[in-house]
């Protein structure tokens, strides 16, 4: 699947004979190097989840969050470069308390999901610039309901039902695609976004992990914040059992 | 309301009040809040006035507000400047909140911030015209405070303005 560019890779400005931006590519895969993050549209609300592989046993757990608040209603889980994700979120956040401050209401998710995608292609524009090495799913509670957005390096931002990125999100999509998300709540979805995550965590390349989910749901009063922990606990054990039943076939 | 024009005299260094951007005087105000603690937390207690000079104008304004999970704001003085205050702090938990970490600004740290805002404001000549009110209970301390338009804050059992 990979391809040299020899010689029209050399700046995101240029465009290759075939019509292709070889670094914005380049920055997918990236994006393509990090842990699995899902996010599901459920009945009631969105889950996503992150599988944040652990670089050394001395990490506190519960730091490095992956998953963080833009606004009440919406958050973001950030797959690839860290350290850019952090810009866009910080970027995120910006927006979202501007357009209260100017609107007086909370920022439609699709607003928001317009405004990163924006900010993110700005950066794919100018040859003094390198493009976001991050894909993000942002999920949100507005009046139209629940919706789940992602944002690719390349400024494209489209609506969800679900949708996974990094590693193992060939195998995380076919999971997906089993689930009936029109039918399941976000309890539900907690359960099975975990499961997936566990089923596409690779033993052998990657050791050790630490599963982060949040929500944003009608039992979470349309506020996005981390899952509580007994059901995380819960969804942890879920997919433990899951796991090994398959394995003893 | 003309009649409460500045009269200044010849010597002023103020300069002339058709070209100023600050605030001169209030003009819709609250009057007195007053608070108290005790056994299980704060009381705090004012009218819902908004006084235009001598007439009352507003007969519903709510003169206190609670905000984020610890505190109540109540406010005498300029209304419209007791909104923008409501704003900022609306800001303030909101970031609060997205930190998402288990913690949340409790009533003290409040009064700082307000008596910070309400001082910087007077040393640019530009004051946000209120007397605050600020009281609160967190992990089962209870605080109580107040800010004045200057800036001069303090805290006690009980405060009114």
């Amino acid at each position: 699947m990979s391809s040299i560019g020899t010689g029209y890779d050399l700046s995101v400005t240029t465009f290759s004979p075939d019509g292709r931006v070889f670094q914005i590519e380049y920055a997918a895969k990236a994006v393509d190097n990090s842990g699995t993050v899902i996010g599901i549209k459920c009945k009631d609300g969105i889950v996503m989840g992150v599988e944040k592989l652990i670089a050394s046993k001395m990490m506190l757990p519960g730091s490095n969050r992956r998953i963080h608040s833009v606004h009440r209603h919406s958050g973001m889980a950030v797959a690839g470069l860290a350290a850019d994700g952090r810009q866009i979120v910080a970027r995120a956040k910006s927006e979202a308390t501007n357009y209260q401050s100017v609107y007086g209401e909370p920022i439609p998710v699709k607003e928001l999901a317009e405004r990163v995608a924006s900010y993110v292609h700005l950066c794919t524009l100018y040859w003094w610039l390198r493009p976001f090495g991050c894909g993000i799913i942002l999920g949100g509670y507005d009046r139209d309901g629940p919706q789940l957005y992602m944002v690719e390096p390349s400024g494209i931002s489209y609506r969800y039902f679900g949708a996974a990125i990094g590693k193992g999100k060939q195998a995380a999509k076919t999971e997906i695609e089993k689930l009936k998300l029109s039918e399941m709540t976000c309890r539900e979805g907690v359960i099975e976004v975990a499961k997936i995550i566990y089923k596409v965590h690779d033993e052998a390349k990657d050791k050790a992990f630490e599963l982060e989910m949040s929500w944003v749901c009608d039992e979470s009063k349309q506020q996005h914040q981390k899952v509580p922990d007994d059901l995380l606990e819960e969804a942890k054990v879920a997919a433990r059992t899951a796991l090994e039943e398959m394995d003893a076939d | 309301m003309n009649f409460m024009a500045l009269k200044q005299p010849e010597n002023s260094l103020l300069g002339s009040e058709s070209d100023s951007q600050r605030t001169l005087y209030p003009y819709v105000t609250g009057t007195s809040v007053a608070a108290l603690k005790y056994k299980d937390g704060i009381l705090m207690a004012a009218d819902m006035g908004g006084s235009y000079g001598s007439t009352l104008r507003y007969k519903s304004v709510e003169r206190m507000k609670p905000f984020g999970k610890h505190s109540l704001l109540g406010a005498s003085g300029e209304i419209s400047d007791f909104q923008e205050i409501l704003h900022y702090l609306d800001e303030l938990i909101l970031y609060d909140n997205m930190w998402d970490d288990g913690n949340s600004l409790g009533p003290k740290e409040v009064h700082n911030y307000l008596t910070r805002v309400m001082y910087n404001r007077r040393n640019k000549f530009n004051p946000l015209w209120n007397s605050l009110v600020l009281g609160g209970v967190k992990n089962g301390n209870k605080y109580l405070g107040t800010v004045s338009m200057i800036g001069v804050n303090f805290e006690d059992n009980h405060v009114a303005t």
